[in-house]
């Protein structure tokens, strides 16, 4: 059995004062009365002996300590742990359980000696399997029944530099136990509530509040010459910090104000006041592509993991884009990016064999042809490719249904759309549609696959069936962004491509070198296996923070790896102490006795009353 | 003892009442009270024929030298009242205001025995409580008022009602059969019909005269307190409410009605008598109500 609140055993003193009560109710008032025989009659009681009278009054003095003992016994919480012989055990092991308190040892180590006390107070032998809550969940032990082996196996582990998915977790704890009515018990230092809604778990807390400085983001600014790093902070403000970067390899950061090179490194400080959090600070430091660097914000605190990020600075490639228009101002805002060759062509001078990564066509009026191998953006118009047939066009509609998951529309507002008129534009069967109003095409793709093996045969083209001057997409903030999606579609382009990191937990890409799978080194120095997903190459999930390097012949790939959180990564339990735990009374830990104690205390207090309060106390 | 008084005002409101000459009966001794029925008397009644067997000396000789044949005079019997009086000096009979419900019971038995006595009937004395107590037979006259005051006065009031006891010894002792007067609180609910019945079987005539306090109707009563048996010194301590005193109390309603109805149905007599009420009031209006004086 266990009490959760024991302190509230000194309830038990208060028999003392029912001992005092009972003593004291023997002088009460006498009245002598004629006859006692009507009273007698009239209550119904019997008359008892000496040694009955005084075992009935003792019964009710017994009684009373008892109902006094129950209710204390309530009040300690008792739980009874007994009735469930498995115990699952979702441990947090993600990033921020790395964070050091202030006796010197991690959230980690606390919450598995948390673990281990739950476990002493368990039945002996009780069935104990360890989930790690860390992307993705893994199984530490399964129904593992020895506590020395359960020790040495949360020894052996540190947690990773990922994020938790509790929800994973718990379903796996959910459908791993065997018994219904195992104990699911969370060890975090999450706050409970935003992290499992109402689900029937024993919860245990861990984790002091600590002030935290950390990265949340570093990317290249567009222009190619600068780098802007998020900082986020708690308790810091207004407390002065040092961002170091350190570079290696090829770099440019020489060209940067303030900066030193010592032992092949390039080094550059700058400082800054932490006020308000989170805080944007623009380095004004470039790389070449491919160059590594690390970022550095000192003073070191509690969590240091992300104290530190790593980066790779992308190998941003120009796009060639010809626009073929004879007037678009919308359209040329939109393409005037910097890692973007806009070459204007007018619609007469278009020629099939002019070469560019991507061809745009606004409003087409070429006489239709055939296929030719490249990429196209064609806006309403004539189909100079032959594609597509000629239909009925469909006034004042708007898109009605989508892809959603298509890169072409992420981050565009459709509602907004409205089109006065289409070009009445019928696809082939081997288009995709991606857009619809209605029974109409908005928008569709047409990939025809040219020679095995390469690439430029290939025909890759988006459709807009409707002029711009038709509708108020050209006027839409959203419009360069649906520009730009079109492009990166036509050119296979991923986001990762061209950030400097990838945040921790997820899956790792790479460019493909070959169709077999390449062999990764982690930033421990151990080789991971990546497989062939496309044209790429995929890590499934990155547990810890670093460089991760695909070599595969004489090439050689770098990606940076770091924990990125919006979430402030220390935002952990306040006024409680490390060592402490805390239970959330949302869930019921084990069988609660209470209940069943204060219910017989209440029925006892009804016989108590029936028996000896009912008129007669006692009889003399 | 109880205390009580019985002096001038008293004997004032008692002078004129006279006992019902009905309750008499055939046994008594010859007296001052008139009762339909022929025998040793006084006053003429009637002639009736003279019956072969009967005491010559009975014989009308006047009538019998005018009209030549034998006549008795017929005469109506005159018969002594015997009242004998139980009063009830046990302990329950202590209690009582303004006056005790034994000093009551005294002075009751003072009015009827100097009602008696004035009337030149038999009056006998006797307390009991666990068995009889002093008791004095053969008080004539009004000159003996002083004697039966004396005699209550000085009875201790103590000791436990034993009524069927007491009235068992009280009707081996007695000599003469007559009106007794049973004065008690009657709280014992089934010790009063044996008593009554012995009587009765023996013929006595009964009065029942139940005396009780407010106190013995629970008044002042309330909240938790221990109830103590004055007589057997038993307790009960109880949490006294609204609702187990009413209920209390129609029980002792009830009892004194079963006792009312008890004496009624054989032909007997029943009387109230609360403490608060003077005693005058119950004699004169209680008695002269159940036909027992006139």
């Amino acid at each position: 059995m266990t009490l959760l609140a024991p302190n509230a055993l000194w309830w038990l003193l208060s028999g003392a004062l029912i001992v005092a009560i009972f003593l004291m109710r023997r002088r009460i008032v006498v009245v002598e009365i004629p006859a006692l025989e009507f009273w007698e009659q009239m209550l119904r009681y019997n008359t008892l002996g000496r040694w009955g009278r005084r075992l009935r009054r003792w019964i009710s003095l017994a009684l009373h300590l008892l109902i006094v003992a129950l209710l204390a016994g309530a009040l300690t919480e008792p739980i009874n742990p007994a009735y469930r012989n498995e115990l699952l055990v979702v441990l947090d092991d993600s990033a921020t359980m790395q964070t050091i308190e202030d006796d010197g040892r991690s959230r980690f180590e606390h919450a598995a000696d948390l673990l281990l006390e739950r476990r002493r107070l368990a039945p002996s032998g009780i069935r104990t399997t360890i989930i790690l809550a860390a992307a993705p969940p893994k199984i530490l032990t399964d129904s593992e029944t020895v506590d020395r082996d359960i020790r040495a196996a949360l020894h052996a582990r540190r947690p990773r530099d990922c994020p938790p998915e509790f929800d994973q977790a718990l379903a796996l704890a959910c459908r791993g136990r065997r018994d219904d009515a195992a104990t699911i018990l969370v060890i975090s230092d999450r706050d409970a509530a935003s992290l499992f809604g109402a689900a029937d778990v024993e919860y245990l807390r861990v984790g002091l509040d600590q002030p935290n400085v950390g990265i949340a983001a570093v990317t290249p600014a567009r222009d190619e010459a600068a780098l802007e790093v998020l900082l986020h902070h708690r308790q810091m403000s207004p407390r002065t910090a040092t961002i170091s970067i350190m570079a290696f390899g090829q770099t440019a950061l020489n060209q940067s104000p303030g900066h030193r090179r010592a032992d092949n490194h390039a080094v550059a400080r700058t400082t800054l006041v932490l006020r308000e959090s989170p805080a944007l600070v623009k380095l004004p430091v470039a790389f070449l592509p491919g160059d590594e660097f690390l970022i550095r914000v000192e003073p070191a605190d509690a969590f240091m993991l992300d104290n530190t990020a790593y980066a790779v600075w992308p190998a941003l490639t120009r796009t060639r884009v010809r626009l073929v228009t004879a007037d678009n101002i919308f359209m040329e805002a939109a393409l005037d990016q910097p890692d973007a060759a806009l070459e204007i062509t007018a619609p007469n001078n278009w020629t099939s064999s002019a070469s560019a990564d991507v061809t745009i066509f606004d409003a087409p009026a070429v006489e239709p042809g055939k296929p030719v191998p490249g990429r196209y953006i064609i806006f309403g118009g004539v189909d100079p490719f032959g594609l597509c047939r000629v239909g009925e066009t469909t006034s004042d509609i708007g898109p009605s249904q989508w892809a959603a998951d298509h890169v072409l529309i992420r981050d565009v507002d459709l509602l907004q759309w409205r089109i006065a008129a289409t070009n009445g534009r019928r696809p082939p069967r081997l288009a995709r549609r991606v857009v619809e109003g209605g029974e109409t095409p908005l928008i569709f793709t047409i990939e025809i696959p040219g020679k095995i093996g390469d690439p430029s045969d290939d025909f890759k083209a988006v459709y807009i069936n409707f002029d711009l001057s038709n509708s108020n997409v050209a006027r839409r903030a959203g419009f360069p962004v649906f520009v730009w999606n079109a492009l990166d579609y036509l050119l296979d382009k991923r986001p990762e491509d061209e950030q400097v990191a990838q945040s921790a937990g997820g899956p790792l890409t790479f460019p493909a070198q070959s169709r077999t799978a390449a062999i990764v080194a982690d930033p421990a120095g151990q080789e991971r296996k990546a497989y062939v997903d496309g044209a790429r190459h995929v890590l499934p999930f990155t547990e810890q923070i670093g460089f991760y390097r695909l070599e595969a012949g004489d090439s050689r790939i770098t990606r940076a790896v770091n924990y990125y959180s919006d979430a402030s990564s220390v935002d952990a339990a306040t006024n409680t102490s490390a060592a402490a735990r805390t239970v959330d009374p949302a869930w019921t830990p084990g069988l609660p006795v209470w209940g069943l104690l204060a219910a017989a205390a209440g029925l006892l207090l009804i016989i108590e009353a029936l028996l000896f309060h009912r008129g007669v106390l006692k009889i003399g | 003892m109880p205390e009580f008084t019985f002096g001038d005002r008293e004997l004032n409101v008692c002078q004129r009442l006279v006992y019902a000459s009905r309750i008499a009966t055939a046994s008594d001794a010859s007296g001052g009270h008139r009762v339909r029925r022929t025998g040793e008397g006084v006053d003429f009644l009637d002639y009736r024929r003279y019956v072969a067997g009967e005491d010559v000396r009975r014989i009308d000789w006047t009538v019998f030298a005018r009209l030549r044949q034998p006549y008795v005079r017929i005469l109506q019997h005159e018969t002594v009242l015997q009242v004998n009086l139980l009063v009830d000096v046990s302990r329950s009979m202590a209690a009582g205001a303004p006056v005790s419900k034994a000093a009551l019971a005294c002075q009751i038995a003072c009015a009827l025995a100097f009602v008696a006595l004035s009337n030149g009937d038999l009056v006998s004395v006797a307390t009991f409580a666990g068995k009889l107590g002093s008791m004095q037979t053969g008080f004539r006259g009004r000159g003996s008022l002083r004697r039966i005051v004396s005699l209550l006065q000085n009875a201790p009031v103590k000791g436990r009602t034993d009524l069927p006891a007491s009235a068992r010894e009280f009707a081996e002792r007695s000599k003469h059969r007559g009106l007794t007067v049973l004065l008690s609180d009657f709280l014992s609910p089934k010790d009063y019909q044996a008593p009554i019945r012995r009587l009765l079987s023996l013929g006595f005539r009964v009065l029942a005269i139940q005396i009780l306090d407010q106190a013995d109707w629970g008044a002042g009563l309330t909240g938790r307190i221990r109830l103590r048996d004055s007589e057997t010194r038993r307790h009960a301590d109880l949490l006294i409410t609204a609702r187990n005193l009413d209920e209390y109390r129609r029980r002792l309603r009830e009892h004194a009605e079963r006792l009312n109805a008890y004496c009624t149905r054989r032909n007997q007599y029943y009387l109230y008598a609360d403490t608060q009420a003077p005693f005058a009031q119950i004699v004169a209006r209680g008695l002269r109500e159940r036909g027992l004086m006139r």
